[in-house]
């Protein structure tokens, strides 16, 4: 599971990439946002993520 | 042995007069010492570079970096350790030190019961806590 993209787990189409991108982006710190997943065992879970930006102690 | 050696262990140079390489080296790691400079006895090694634990006279452990070659005379045969010692006594303390951390933080994130991971900028997983991987490897 290490080492494999977050959307490989994601369930359906969904725009939290795009929710999250001011994030990767710098204009923001924190955002929350609700990602539908999908277990290998097929069922489906609503997680609800709050995601918070890791600076070096130089702000990069 | 030099001004800078005898102090690191505590010693003047007369009382190093009477010490061997056994008597200064930490007990524990006589044995990697004798192991890591049997190659130059041998033959089969110009130097090594080790790092080992000295005892200082008050009995405190001083950690350093060793590096040694044996010079021999024209017929072969050994005559002295040419050695060269870095004390790294406070590298090691702060290593030990980030270590001990490291492993604290990971024992308290590992007793939260939420979720937490930790992606790179390409949204790839890079770490997850207990609650985490253990919630992935349902997926």
């Amino acid at each position: 599971m290490i080492g494999k993209e977050a959307a490989f787990y994601f369930e359906g189409e969904q725009d939290t990439y795009q929710t999250v991108q001011p994030l990767f982006s710098g204009n923001e710190n924190v955002i929350y946002v609700e990602s539908w997943q999908r277990r290998k065992d097929g069922q489906k879970r609503l997680l609800a993520w709050w995601c918070r930006v890791l600076k070096d102690e130089n702000g990069t | 042995m030099n001004q800078a050696f005898c102090e690191m262990l505590g010693y003047t140079p007369e009382e190093f007069d009477h010490q061997r390489w056994q008597d200064i080296t930490h007990p524990d790691d006589m044995e990697m010492t004798q192991h890591a400079i049997d190659p130059l006895l041998a033959g089969e090694k110009a130097s090594v570079r080790f790092s080992k634990r000295y005892l200082h006279k008050d009995g405190s452990v001083v950690w350093a970096d060793v590096s040694t070659s044996l010079r021999r005379d024209q017929n072969g045969k050994p005559l002295y350790f040419m050695t060269n010692v870095s004390d790294i006594t406070e590298r090691k303390r702060a290593e030990d030190a980030v270590r001990a951390l490291s492993y604290r933080q990971e024992v308290i994130l590992s007793a939260v019961p939420d979720i937490i991971m930790e992606v790179d900028k390409d949204k790839v997983y890079t770490w997850a806590n207990q609650a985490g991987l253990e919630f992935l490897a349902r997926m």
